[in-house]
């Protein structure tokens, strides 16, 4: 697997991973999955670019961010109202696209 | 006639003797230069070949270079000497001398009582950091520290010039030790022929 | 994923652990990442891997992926003969995009005799990190970059300038620079408001773009790896190393690739690759070089230009280690020797009064030997200077 797929797949299985942990309320991950997720929100809104957005994710927020822009857009800003829900798409959205990085 | 002190440092303020780096002007002394073990070495390791071959009858079946490796260390960490080995190294600096003006190595007198010898000359216009081999004489392994002055340099005039590039050098310009070349000495192709023609083997060069 | 397979993972973790644990290396830092590994594995061992979910095995999958890689790095490390000068030099070139104390360079020798190269596998999985901490409670400071030297070349300081490509492909990849631009050029020709020389100055150097319905297809579809990308990454690693090198390293690649007219998948032409160094080195400001460095600056805040501070010296003519004064010196002399090499070399005989003519072989050992040397007498001084005045 890491040895014919990309760094950039590799990045995009672990976040998977991290949202299935988010989903299951482990608020550890939830934060990291968190920052993604606030990250896709500030660029689809335009209060972040693409000059600084995170670049270790990039391109996991140009993914969900050209995937379901309308969705992101809609979200808070404060992530303490993240839940379940919101992990749940956005698992969904990446687990139905993920093979089109590959 | 040994060079003094004052004309050491004016050779260096002329340029006509380069020391790089010269990282004290203590090292410059009344009578002597003091210089600094290196930080590149060449150890002996037990290999398949059966000995170190200084003679070209064997047909080159076992290069000297097969018989020593490399090692590298920082300024500052050291370097282990074992009892009754002999290493090949260089000085930290980098080297160039007059044409009139050559040295006598030898061990400072701290590293002398440890029991590590050295004697090499260096010849005038040589250019290069200055190749070293180091025994230890001793029954105990000595630990070096790469940077510490261990030997000295004294200087003598000369004269009259040499060029010191007037023919072909094996060791020319070196900052890393080099395996010995005798190989390419012309006086063994002599003897070799000599010894195969004696032994009524192919005279074709090996 | 199975368990099974997991323990098999591990097993072979703890045969390569069982000779790695007596590593020693003289860099406290080195040491101090070792330890870190140790006590993730000592927690690993105490883990019932039988008894994993699905996903508990996926996660220690990639946990045991980074420990087999950090140990990969730290073992080559061990290596007595490494080309530290090199590392120097380089470390003072990845300095001036991101501090050099968040990282820890390590070499290894390889036997590719071309294989320059940067392994960034763990400099770049942020979420690794990130996940143990989360199951271990350990946090790394630091993280490993390998720099990979063909053993057979090691001392070969002219053709360790493509290395500053290299260092380029890392920056890029740290900053995600040639995504940006991937979108930027492409949004850039379906704007339709690029003007006659600006298009044709983008179509020079991708002239698949002239397709418009290529550029659609690029920017409806992108996936890592793709030649626009690749592309993309070339020139502008070629931009970065030439910051350093000059046209040097291009000229190199060149010849290694017989003067290649054609792009492939993973590489333009050597032609478009020289033209395009040569846009940014005479200072023409042609739009796609001009894009490129507009782009870095905003995301980098660094700027693309000339970085390596030129002396004039006749030393290597005169057999010579030249005397660096400030870092950014290095750099130069790399550029120097490759003109000392390309120069004639009769100029060193005469200065040296040699009466005999000099081979490209020994020409090639005095040149590697003298940039090694300038380098290692600039690094010497530098600590000897800033210990002595400490202690005195």
């Amino acid at each position: 697997m890491l040895y014919s797929h990309n760094v950039e797949n590799e990045k995009i299985n672990l976040f998977t991973l991290f949202l299935d942990k988010a989903k299951q309320g482990d608020a550890k991950y939830a934060q990291i999955v968190n920052e993604v997720i606030l990250e896709t929100h500030l660029y689809v809104v335009g209060k972040k670019d693409l000059y600084n957005i995170n670049r270790d994710s990039i391109n996991i927020i140009l993914l969900l961010a050209q995937l379901e822009k309308e969705y992101f857009s809609k979200l808070q800003e404060n992530t303490s109202e993240y839940n379940q829900e919101i992990y749940n798409k956005v698992f969904q959205v990446i687990t139905t696209k993920q093979t089109a990085l590959v | 006639m040994n060079i003094l002190k004052n004309e050491l440092q004016e050779l260096l303020k002329s340029q006509r003797l380069v020391i790089k780096p010269l990282l004290s002007n203590d090292q410059i002394g009344e009578l002597t230069i003091d210089f600094r073990l290196g930080y590149n070495f060449l150890v002996t390791i037990q290999g398949k070949n059966p000995f170190l071959d200084a003679s070209l009858n064997s047909n080159d079946q076992f290069p000297t270079q097969s018989l020593f490796q490399e090692t590298r260390r920082m300024l500052g960490e050291t370097f282990l000497l074992h009892p009754h080995q002999t290493i090949l190294t260089n000085s930290l600096e980098y080297i160039k001398f007059p044409d009139n003006v050559y040295a006598e190595l030898s061990m400072r007198s701290s590293y002398l009582r440890l029991g590590i010898s050295l004697s090499a000359l260096v010849q005038p216009g040589y250019t290069g950091c200055m190749s070293l081999e180091l025994t230890n004489l001793n029954k105990v392994p000595i630990n070096l520290t790469v940077g510490a002055p261990i030997f000295q340099a004294r200087l003598y005039k000369l004269g009259e010039s040499l060029n010191y590039f007037s023919k072909k050098r094996k060791y020319m310009c070196q900052v890393r030790p080099i395996v010995s070349s005798v190989a390419e000495d012309s006086d063994l192709k002599v003897l070799n022929a000599i010894w195969r023609q004696a032994n009524y083997i192919d005279t074709k060069s090996p | 994923m199975e368990a099974k397979f997991l323990q098999l993972h591990f097993s072979q973790l703890q045969s390569e652990w069982a000779t790695a644990k007596y590593n020693n290396y003289s860099d406290l830092r080195k040491r101090e990442y070792h330890e870190k590994l140790s006590k993730i594995i000592s927690l690993l061992e105490a883990e019932d891997i039988s008894k994993f979910s699905p996903l508990e095995i996926k996660q220690r999958f990639y946990v045991v992926f980074f420990l087999f890689k950090s140990l990969e790095f730290l073992n080559n490390s061990t290596s007595s003969s490494m080309p530290f000068e090199i590392v120097a030099v380089l470390e003072e070139a990845l300095n001036d995009w991101i501090p050099t104390r968040d990282y820890i360079i390590v070499t290894s020798l390889i036997n590719n005799n071309i294989g320059f190269s940067y392994d960034t596998s763990l400099m770049l999985m942020d979420f690794i990190y990130k996940e143990i901490e989360i199951l271990y409670g350990i946090k790394f400071e630091k993280r490993l970059i390998q720099i990979n030297v063909p053993n057979s070349t090691a001392r070969d300081y002219l053709a360790s300038v493509v290395l500053y490509h290299e260092l380029g492909h890392f920056i890029d990849r740290k900053f995600e620079i040639s995504r940006v631009l991937y979108i930027e050029i492409l949004s850039a020709i379906l704007s339709g408001k690029l003007s006659a020389g600006e298009f044709n100055d983008i179509v020079k150097y991708f002239p698949y773009l002239a397709n418009i319905n290529l550029v659609k297809w690029f920017h409806a579809n992108y996936f890592p790896g793709n030649k626009f990308e690749n592309h993309i990454a070339e020139y502008l690693c070629d931009l970065f190393g030439s910051q350093y090198i000059g046209e040097y390293s291009n000229r190199y690649v060149s010849y290694l690739t017989c003067d290649e007219a054609t792009d492939n998948v993973t590489h333009p032409s050597s032609i478009n690759r020289s033209s395009f160094i040569m846009d940014f080195l005479t200072g023409n400001k042609k739009y796609l070089v001009e894009k490129y460095k507009q782009t870095v600056l905003l995301i980098t805040k660094e700027e693309i230009k000339s970085r390596a501070e030129s002396f004039k010296s006749e030393d290597f003519e005169n057999f010579l280690p030249v005397d660096i004064d400030r870092p950014q010196q290095l750099h130069f002399l790399f550029a120097y020797g490759w003109k000392v090499w390309l120069d004639d070399w009769n100029k060193m005989r005469a200065y040296n009064n040699l009466n005999f003519d000099l081979t490209q072989e020994k020409v090639y050992s005095i040149i590697n030997g003298l940039i090694e040397k300038s380098i290692g007498n600039f690094i010497v001084r530098t600590e000897w200077a800033k210990q002595a005045s400490a202690i005195s």
